[in-house]
């Protein structure tokens, strides 16, 4: 299997001098296509900082990250925008959908960005949208669906255009006990049927429990690193 | 994809109606006043120079160029030796009207007073000088008439009426004496300042009273647009270009006139100015608090993989199509009540009335339909909106997508 993300000796500090924090400390990780990866430790166990940097949102202060083929670290701003847009999907904790734009539009928005024709759109929108349970929503605003299904939102729009890796920050986190199983169940046939590859960041016992594999960190460190 | 970022634009505009209305109205609101304001000024100027300019002064005079600094009727000119015939053949030149101005010591009883003497072409000068609607009793003057006409200020101070006689005396062409007894035809309003202590005589009588047959202290020229006078200003230069002759627009004949209008323009540009930061603020306070608001969302598009210049791009559209909005209702909100105005203008009474009388100004009340100002002021609103817009510009050019996220 290709390796989607390949971290080497990973650094990152927040602060200067005494107020330094050591967010990560020596991190090297490799993951590959397909996997289920859930990354777990307490808070400020460095898990949302790992996320954020192999999410390209963020830059270590040492050590290299490759993601897909391309060291990020050689990469500028805008370059840095259009390869997130291209090659990472992101489901975050709060949903973080337009509010003015349906559901459909919402899980539209990055393949519009890529220029994909309207015809591909729909077909592939649609089909998530269905297989995620949603249809008959499509129209529906954010603000006129719950919790559960506006993730579910989130997780079609980050799927839609086919990135090479979805990361997801707690997604579950303000899901209740249903939504929670519906989503991971949904997360985990994609994972399945169309090896996408999805990385977690967690404290959430249940998603923990569906992970493949698992990573502990602890204290900007990994301290563990079981497949299953 | 620009259509799609037009759409969302416009979708956001109203994510917040009572914000986006707000917006809105202090523009409207604001515009409104700022055109009523400059529509009703600059249509004072073009009332007054086209009522009492164009019949008083011209908006250009032919002088022989020693009677700019001293204008006495020594320093007069022959009427033949001024090309008129040429002058009335330039495009867009309405009339040119010979005058003598001069004065005399005007005097009846005990009563005796210095007054402005004024030899006008009956032909063409009751017309121009809209004296027909001026007359208080009497009648006007005709071509080679004797008598004169006086306003109804001097005919209280004399206790004079149609029919009595005035005696002027002063001094003529080159020495002369200048004197003469005349038979009051008319009595006349002036409401505005200069030519309440004016007498009026036909030109051939005043050459006669003044011993200078021939000879005007000037040549009053109207043009048919205002616009055109720098361009017809420079023709007639040309036609006397070789004489002793100059031709003077308006503004250098009455530089007080012209200081009056730009005196009270910059006093209306102050108070558009005010409204106008009334404008600012509220644009700049919409800007503020969408930022704030939605940086979050930004923060979120920006990681999803939007660029910031099409994240600029939708939030600078949704400004624009407020600031639009905005700067058409304002315009459309203003223009039936300019347009009834400047078709009814009011004639003004009481103490505004003698205000304006005393500067000079006809106590009329009224609006332009001004393209320009129509446009001007458009404009300063959307480069009042470009210049607020600089803080949505600097904060979304360096916005940070983990940062945003994390406030």
């Amino acid at each position: 299997m290709k390796t989607v993300i390949e971290t080497n000796k990973l650094h990152k500090i927040f602060g200067k001098g005494e107020l330094a924090v050591h967010a990560l400390n020596d991190v090297s990780i490799q993951i590959k296509e397909g996997e289920f990866t859930a990354l777990v430790g307490p808070s400020g166990s460095g898990k949302t900082t790992l996320l954020n940097l192999i999410g390209g949102l963020d830059q270590a202060n040492e050590g290299t990250i490759t993601l897909n083929s391309c060291d990020i670290n050689t990469l500028k701003k805008k370059e840095m925008t259009e390869f997130r847009q291209k090659n990472i999907g992101f489901v975050f904790q709060a949903y973080n959908l337009i509010p003015v734009l349906s559901a459909y539009e919402n899980a539209e928005f990055i393949m519009l960005l890529q220029g994909i024709s309207e015809k591909i759109r729909k077909k592939r929108i649609y089909k998530l949208l269905k297989a995620v349970g949603l249809e008959g929503k499509e129209n529906n605003k954010p603000g006129e669906l719950s919790g559960g299904q506006q993730q579910r939102v989130a997780v079609v729009r980050a799927l839609a255009a086919k990135p090479a890796y979805i990361l997801a920050d707690e997604p579950t986190a303000n899901l209740d006990s249903k939504s929670t199983n519906d989503l991971l169940d949904l997360m985990y046939q994609l994972n399945q049927e169309e090896h996408m590859t999805f990385v977690f960041a967690t404290h959430d016992q249940r998603v923990i429990d569906r992970a493949k594999r698992v990573i502990y960190l602890e204290d900007g460190k990994i301290i563990k690193d079981e497949i299953r | 994809m620009k259509k799609q970022f037009l759409i969302l634009a416009w979708r956001n505009i109203w994510r917040n109606k009572r914000r986006a209305l707000l917006t809105i109205s202090s523009i409207v609101v604001s515009l409104f006043f700022v055109l009523f304001m400059r529509q009703m000024q600059y249509w004072t100027y073009d009332f007054n120079i086209k009522n009492t300019v164009s019949g008083s002064i011209g908006y250009l005079q032919i002088t022989d160029t020693s009677y700019v600094d001293e204008k006495i009727l020594d320093n007069s000119i022959v009427t033949a030796e001024v090309p008129v015939g040429t002058i009335e053949s330039i495009k867009g030149v309405t009339g040119v009207h010979p005058r003598i101005q001069s004065g005399a010591l005007v005097s009846t009883g005990v009563k005796s007073k210095f007054a402005a003497v004024l030899g006008i072409q009956p032909s063409s000068d009751i017309e121009l000088l809209k004296l027909s609607h001026k007359v208080r009793k009497g009648t006007l003057l005709e071509e080679n008439d004797t008598g004169v006409l006086i306003s109804e200020k001097m005919a209280d101070y004399y206790k004079v009426s149609v029919g009595d006689s005035l005696i002027f005396m002063g001094q003529g062409y080159q020495g002369y004496t200048a004197a003469g007894i005349y038979s009051v035809k008319g009595i006349l309003y002036f409401p505005a300042g200069d030519m309440s202590n004016s007498v009026l005589m036909s030109l051939r009588e005043a050459q006669r009273f003044f011993v200078a047959p021939e000879r005007i202290t000037n040549y009053l020229i109207n043009i048919k647009n205002s616009k055109d006078l720098n361009a017809i200003h420079t023709q007639i230069e040309e036609q006397l270009t070789g004489t002793s002759f100059i031709a003077r627009t308006w503004e250098e004949v009455l530089p007080g006139l012209k200081q009056g209008f730009e005196i009270d323009a910059n006093s209306g540009l102050l108070i558009s100015g005010i409204l106008y930061m009334i404008v600012g603020f509220g644009i700049f306070g919409t800007i503020v608090m969408l930022y704030n608001e939605r940086r979050f969302e930004f923060g979120v598009l920006s990681a999803i993989g939007l660029q910031n210049k099409d994240l600029l791009f939708i939030t600078l559209s949704e400004l624009s199509i407020l600031t639009l909005i905005g700067v058409f209702i304002g315009n459309l909100l203003s223009f039936p009540l300019l347009y009834y105005l400047n078709r009814n203008p009011i004639k003004l009474g009481g103490e505004a009335a003698n205000a304006m009388l005393e500067q000079g100004f006809e106590p009329y009340m009224g609006t332009g339909l001004f393209v320009d100002v129509f446009a001007m002021n458009s404009l300063s609103v959307l480069l009042i909106a470009a210049l607020t817009s600089g803080y949505m510009i600097v904060k979304i050019v360096h916005l940070n997508a983990l940062e945003a996220m994390k406030q």
